[in-house]
């Protein structure tokens, strides 16, 4: 019954916080499996309500503290109130004073005192006037900030806070035992009974009253005819009997109380739920406009008590049957109809009575809680890639070692290479690039162009050249072997840049054309 | 006991994630990923320098025949740069290449030894070793021709030290006979402490 959800699966709880006892139900799927239930009940501890009640949940919880910032928690309203209402505002923006000044005539308390939720169902313009039929849901404001505190302080955070009826519905839905036909269903709790009205699976209006089976215990502690009873062994005969036919001379229970005694002191408090019932059926029905209900189904603590539903049947005229939680929660968890429909809400229903501010941190925590686990996983695929590439490493590793033994056998070589190249870079460097190297000399004599003879030559600096020479007039003119002489140098790649300098023909031999250039070496 | 509030640890689980992920990312995956890469580089350079070595090596025959030509090399280039105890031996040298060949040598003029200097002024050193340069101005007579033979005498694998030709001015003497004059400056190389001979100069 308490096994944690696991990764890859969601969590959805309900918890019931009644007078005397605490419950939860939970549902977890992993995807691809139906869902699993899981009840867990747990009796309140005595003392200062506002310490105890916070241990009490941290217990009942505890199976699934791993999951209390991630899972989707739903608490039941306290002292809830559920209508269906039609008020007329003159415009949309005056809907939400319409609806409370509706709220003195629904609410069994203050206004001031509740937390109110409402939503507009649907609107039309009648005449000048805007008609809203709205969804209002109610409760005490203090009771739920107590229980949301408890629940905090417990290191659980709320996804949603839902009237009990409205848990009710969402269970009766699950369980196929609602259809088209107006229906009432009664949860009977410790101290508090809700009850709702149902219209084409609609809750259309829901309330709570302060009676339940605590109520008849308590009537039966003390005197009972010629027994007295403590709290317990009236809670135990209660239990045994439930509600016996009067049959004179009977007498019921280990202590042989008289059947008339017994059914006096219970027969107010049943009396009471039983007008309490007929009430919501006529005045709910009324005050709603719908159907008058033609079932009641009957859940809670209060709903195991023998011959209840024959009685309620005989009392109210109608069929009355139990909303069996059996087939999700097990035996245990039977009557927690209310538990049950709220781990039944996916998300927070749209008359969630969460007030903002706890909603908010709840939101926070639990957007913090998500943000680690993702940047968890993340470092987790982190040191996934870290080992893929610690594995690759090693063979790059040996691959390398291999290489390197490789390379030292090759090493004597490689470093009289380097010898041998340093040696013949620092002769480059020396001959070629800081002088003329004899090359360039021979290449100059090599193809001289016959009809040119060098005069003077002069090689200075890294790279001048100055020429002075003459050239010959033969198959052309002196001029045009000047000009060829100074292509070819730079064509034969032996200066580049080559300017001509003073060019003129001899006075006395008038073929001969004297010039200088200069030049840059290549 | 008080219970910390659910905002304050889930702030704090997520901070620890963070710092966790980050010290994971920075010092887990990106170090061993950079130690990786560097160990392929180095295989992919080691690689190509082992191809480029054996396929050199193959070339030349074999790793003995190229270890033994290699050597010879060295040692020719190791005899071109000598110690500057060898500079007067090199001027020999000098003289008599250049009267070997059909020149005429009119006048050899020598300057102070000085440091050698790359193009940015810097000292150039050789196996941490300085080099000097001894610059030599030649004067001589002759045909072009027996110029070009004995500056590629000077400047050939066969001359005891690396000759360098700075500079060069050659003039025109006698027309009739392409006789021309001229002045070469040279610089010869050496290389070592001047302070401290080699071992087996004496």
């Amino acid at each position: 019954m308490t096994t944690p959800p696991t990764l890859g699966s969601w969590l959805r709880i309900g918890v019931d916080i009644n007078a005397r006892t605490l419950n939860a139900a939970w549902v977890t799927q992993r995807f691809g499996s139906p869902p699993q239930w899981h009840y867990l009940e747990r009796p309140r501890s005595y003392g200062a309500p506002a310490t105890t009640l916070s241990q009490d949940l941290a217990a009942l919880l505890h199976p699934l503290r791993a999951h209390r910032f991630t899972a989707g928690l739903m608490v039941s309203a306290p002292t809830s109130t559920v209508r269906s209402l039609t008020v007329q505002a003159a415009d949309a923006k005056y809907i939400p004073e319409a609806v409370r000044a509706e709220l003195p005539k629904l609410l069994p308390y203050e206004v001031d005192r509740a937390q109110v939720q409402f939503r507009v169902r649907r609107q039309q313009r009648v005449d000048d006037a805007l008609e809203c039929a709205v969804s209002l849901a109610a409760c005490e404001a203090a009771s739920l900030q107590d229980a949301l505190d408890a629940l905090w302080q417990a290191g659980w955070v709320v996804r949603g806070v839902a009237p009990a009826a409205l848990a009710l519905v969402q269970t009766a839905k699950a369980l196929g035992a609602v259809r088209q036909d107006a229906v009432v269903l009664v949860d009977i709790g410790e101290r508090l009974t809700t009850m709702v009205l149902i219209e084409a699976g609609e809750a259309v209006y829901a309330r709570d009253v302060t009676l339940g089976g605590d109520h008849l215990t308590d009537a039966l502690t003390g005197q009972v005819g010629p027994v007295a009873l403590t709290w317990e062994e009236a809670d135990a005969l209660k239990r045994e009997v439930g509600i016996p036919e009067a049959q004179a001379g009977l007498a019921v229970g280990p202590r042989r109380i008289p059947v008339g005694a017994y059914l006096s002191m219970v027969q107010p408090i049943l009396e009471q739920l039983v007008s309490e019932i007929r009430r919501t059926m006529t005045f709910g029905a009324q005050a709603v406009s719908a159907s008058a209900p033609v079932r009641v189904m009957i859940s809670g603590e209060g709903s195991r008590l023998p011959q209840i539903t024959s009685w309620l049947s005989g009392k109210l005229a109608v069929p009355v049957t139990r909303l069996n939680c059996e087939p999700l929660l097990g035996s245990a968890g039977a009557t927690a109809a209310v538990s049950c429909g709220l781990a039944l809400f996916s998300h927070p229903p749209k008359l969630d009575l969460q007030p903002p501010a706890s909603k908010q941190r709840s939101v926070l925590t639990q957007a913090a809680a998500w943000c680690w686990r993702g940047i968890a996983l993340a470092t987790l695929a982190i040191w996934i890639g870290t080992g893929v590439w610690h594995v690759r490493r090693r063979h790059v590793a040996d691959e390398l070692r291999a290489i390197n033994v490789r390379w030292a056998t090759v090493q004597p070589i490689v470093e009289m290479k380097d010898n041998v190249d340093a040696y013949m870079q620092l002769t480059h460097r020396l001959t070629v690039e800081r002088g003329v190297s004899a090359a360039w000399f021979r290449t100059l004599a090599g193809d001289f162009p016959k009809a040119v003879r060098l005069t003077t030559l002069a090689v200075s600096g890294p790279h001048e050249v100055r020429l002075e020479a003459e050239a010959q007039e033969r198959a052309q003119s002196p001029e045009a072997y000047v000009s060829e002489f100074a292509l070819w140098l730079d064509r034969a790649d032996l200066c580049r840049n080559v300017q001509l300098g003073s060019t003129g023909r001899k006075e006395a031999d008038n073929t001969l054309v004297t010039f200088s250039l200069t030049c840059q070496r290549s | 006991m008080t219970r910390l509030d659910p905002r304050a640890s889930q702030g704090a689980a997520v901070f620890a994630a963070a710092m966790a992920a980050i010290v994971s990312w920075q010092w887990g995956y990106q170090s061993t990923v950079r130690v990786c890469m560097r160990d392929r580089e180095r295989i992919a350079t080691l690689t190509a320098r082992l191809r480029d070595v054996e396929s050199m090596v193959q070339a030349a025959g074999g790793a003995e025949a190229w270890r033994s030509s290699h050597e010879q090399q060295l040692r020719q280039l190791t005899t071109r740069l000598p110690h500057p105890s060898q500079l007067p031996a090199l001027l020999n040298a000098l003289v008599d290449g250049l009267k070997a060949a059909d020149v005429k040598l009119v006048n050899v003029e020598q300057a102070n030894m000085e440091a050698a200097h790359d193009g940015q002024q810097q000292p150039i050193l050789f196996q941490g070793m300085p080099c000097f340069q001894l610059p030599v101005i030649v004067t001589v007579e002759g045909r072009f021709s027996e110029m070009l033979a004995a500056l590629e005498r000077l400047t050939g694998e066969m001359f005891p030290s690396v000759l360098s030709i700075e500079q060069v001015d050659l003039r025109i003497k006698d027309a009739a006979t392409v006789q021309l004059g001229a002045i070469f400056k040279v610089n010869l190389y050496v290389i070592g402490n001047p302070a401290n001979p080699p071992a087996h100069a004496s």
